[in-house]
């Protein structure tokens, strides 16, 4: 009996390990920019103007033209605006940082791997014709 | 060593049911859900579209979730409301239903390449539910009011294969038509019903039958609850085949029509009876049926064919002049051969209407029980009712001979 039991915990915790959860919602655009949303808390997708918006339960937002999205997938590890293709957004280009009211924040130049700081807040990262909006907390 | 064993089985159920992500996409009141894990592939967007394992969606007015939702296998899951019915349902159904909402009312229609059994779910008040299908499935009443306010019934289930219908247990159930209800029943199975489960269903029909099924109709032993038929403006139920009952309780009164009343299925000649099994027979093995027949000819159980009553305890009240509690145009059985058992069946019989004269000119009398053929008693007990009007000599009104092995009649005289 009790090697029943043990091999029914054992068939439980394998089970468990095989599906897990995912972590993340990856959005891709057809620039190749990905962005990643936690799912920890829930997420919201909506469609509405052209536009897809994307609400994490902790409040983190991906906004964009739906004609710019390539695709989108659950994810267990999560992409960001600072792993940009650096085919697409080299070493070294410029980034521009502004606040929701328009004002222009920050510039810096990209380094892969590299994470800017900010106050908390909403901000729409510009590179070139490419841009995302991230909540810094 | 007990608490190893608990604390492991917590642990290995914990495991396997904490597990749940889904993804809800919400097309107006239907939302087709995935499990997170069904979808493989990635998203695509095409225009305006998005592809998500296969199906493709139109994006105006779609809204997605990720929750941690358990996403049920094969299941359409319909609430009403006062704004109206929401589905929620498996999305890998999406290509093999279409789902139509109108206010309180839903219509769901299965395509013929369904080959899944699929279970559909009904909460909450509205108006009424429609399935169309060609393959079996089970109609779960999880605590729903449906009335019916046009031409159609409150239940409408058209499937020529089985039908469980499953009343929750502690849940209470009800069904109504209205006088424009142009089918034969509020509750209407155009195939063979199979019930289950222990809750409480409350039927009532307002134009004609309350309940009917072409086919046979079937009480399971784990039916566990109350089938009331409240009212029908002619028969409490009307089922073509057989009519069988092995558990549960049947409470049938107000009717304009019979209780039980069970014809032959025929053929397209419509007169010619089928070879289907059983045909145009009751039978009973357990549960408890109180029928009251208030009006004029009526029968409480009926049936062209054979009756057995094997099992079960019965009470028939026949106070409509020319009523019966109990006949049929057959044999009646009652009990089991070879069976000393005398508790079982128990069927009590209150008789207290005058004599009925048919629009034809025939006088028919009120009886407890009428068989047009022969009776067999082979166990259990038929009791005449002390407050019977009708005396014990002809409460019981047997047309051919009557078989008396090891039963009891109590209160009764044959002639």
């Amino acid at each position: 009996m009790k090697k029943i039991f043990s091999v029914l915990l054992l068939a439980g915790l394998t089970l468990s390990a095989n599906a897990e959860d995912f972590r993340y919602m990856t959005f891709r655009t057809l620039s190749g920019m990905t962005e990643s949303l936690p799912l920890a808390n829930g997420l919201e997708i909506t469609f509405q103007n052209g536009q897809l918006v994307a609400t994490a339960g902790d409040g983190s937002i991906f906004q964009q033209a739906i004609t710019d999205m390539q695709d989108m997938w659950f994810d267990y590890t999560a992409t960001g605006i600072n792993q940009f293709p650096t085919d697409l957004v080299p070493e070294g280009t410029l980034i521009s940082v502004y606040a929701t009211d328009g004002r222009l924040v920050k510039n810096y130049h990209y380094q892969s791997g590299v994470e800017v700081s900010l106050p908390a807040g909403i901000y729409v990262f510009k590179a070139g014709e490419q841009s995302v909006k991230r909540i810094i907390k | 060593m007990k608490r190893f064993y608990t604390l492991l089985i917590v642990l290995v159920a914990t495991s396997v049911t904490a597990l749940a992500q889904t993804l809800d996409v919400k097309q107006g009141d239907i939302t087709w859900r995935y499990s997170a894990l069904d979808i493989t592939s990635n998203m695509t967007f095409k225009g305006n579209q998005l592809e998500i394992a296969g199906r493709t969606y139109d994006l105006d007015g779609i809204k997605m979730n990720v929750n941690n939702k358990v996403a049920e296998q094969n299941t359409v899951d319909v609430t009403y409301t006062s704004a109206g019915a929401t589905i929620i349902a498996d999305a890998r159904l999406a290509d093999v239903m279409t789902i139509e909402i109108n206010g309180g009312n839903v219509v769901v229609n299965t395509a013929e390449t369904l080959a899944d059994e699929i279970t559909y779910r009904l909460q909450g008040v509205g108006e009424s539910f429609t399935l169309n299908s060609d393959f079996k499935c089970a109609v779960v009443l999880n605590g729903v009011t449906l009335t019916s306010k046009g031409t159609t019934p409150a239940v409408y289930i058209h499937d020529g294969k089985r039908i469980d219908i499953i009343a929750n247990e502690n849940t209470n159930n009800s069904f109504s038509d209205c006088a424009q209800n142009e089918s034969k029943s509020a509750f209407y199975v155009k195939g063979h019903a199979e019930w289950k489960g222990g809750g409480t269903v409350n039927i009532s029909g307002v134009a004609k039958h309350a309940y009917s099924s072409n086919e046979y109709t079937l009480l399971k032993a784990s039916f566990t609850g109350t089938l009331n038929i409240l009212r029908a403006a002619s028969d409490g139920m009307h089922i073509d085949q057989y009519f069988q009952m092995n558990g549960g309780t049947l409470n049938i009164s107000n009717t304009t029509g019979d209780g039980v009343d069970v014809a032959y299925a025929l053929e397209d000649d419509e007169v010619t009876p089928t070879t289907d099994e059983m045909n145009g027979q009751i039978i009973i093995k357990g549960g408890v049926i109180n029928v009251d027949m208030e009006q004029d000819d009526t029968k409480g159980l009926k049936c062209e064919d054979i009756m057995t009553i094997m099992g079960g305890n019965i009470s028939a009240i026949a106070n409509g002049d020319g009523s019966r509690g109990i006949q049929s145009s057959n044999t009646i059985y009652v009990g089991t051969e070879g069976s000393t058992d005398v508790a079982a069946p128990y069927i009590l019989l209150l008789a207290s209407g005058d004599d009925y004269t048919d629009p034809t000119g025939d006088v028919n009398k009120c009886r407890g029980m009428k068989t047009k053929k022969d009776l067999y008693l082979y166990s259990g007990t038929i009791k005449r009712d002390a407050n019977s009007a009708v005396k014990a000599k002809k409460i019981i009104d047997v047309d051919g001979t009557f078989y008396k092995l090891n039963g009891v009649l109590d209160g009764i005289t044959i002639e």
